[in-house]
């Protein structure tokens, strides 16, 4: 090793977003109004709609990018975000969105993917250049 | 010259990188790109990266 580096990422990338809730099999719609619970509505980046989510939810699950903040910020019923089936798709979204921003970033620079193993919830990637 | 970096993404998007098969500064031009991946907490240099890349040197007459 010549040197290690560790980067904290956030949501900032709208087609690995989608990506990631894509792996948890969830198709989105972009720039559209979220409905919440009642008459609420929300315009938004990316929208899962509500029949997609777990049995019971009340609203659709939206992202809104929040420039002070430099990233996506999650919009949903607060009741929504209390269900475990939502809870483990969120949990698994920080994850999959970094490695969706590191196969973009493979592909830009013209890295060959060599292996992607997971172990002890760490999803590893080897990529080999020349 | 080929080049390994093996990347560990762990479950809060927490991405580490490590560089080998390159020796001296030239693994920084490797892993900028990455490094713009979000805020970079943690950073080490190795014994690689302080041998030298090239061993031939031009001596001007």
């Amino acid at each position: 090793m010549s040197k290690y580096v560790k980067v904290a990422t956030k949501l900032t990338d709208i087609d690995c977003l989608e990506a990631a809730l894509k792996d948890s099999g969830l198709p989105c719609e972009r720039n559209t109004v979220a409905h919440g619970w009642g008459r609420a509505r929300q315009q938004a980046d990316l929208v899962v709609r509500k029949k997609h989510l777990p049995q019971g939810c009340l609203g659709d699950l939206a992202f809104v990018w929040d420039e002070r903040l430099g990233a996506f910020n999650l919009v949903m019923d607060e009741l929504d975000g209390r269900r475990s089936g939502v809870q483990t798709v969120l949990s698994r979204l920080p994850q999959r969105h970094a490695y969706h921003r590191v196969m973009k970033q493979a592909r830009s620079q013209g890295l060959a993917v060599q292996q992607v193993t997971e172990q002890g919830g760490v999803v590893q990637v080897v990529l080999r250049g020349a | 010259m080929a080049y390994t970096i093996t990347v560990n993404i762990d479950e809060q998007g927490n991405v580490s990188l490590e560089v080998k098969g390159i020796k001296g500064a030239g693994c920084e031009k490797v892993l900028r790109p990455f490094e713009q991946l979000g805020k970079v907490v943690e950073e080490k240099k190795t014994a690689e990266y302080y041998q030298a890349e090239v061993g031939i040197t031009a001596r001007q007459q």
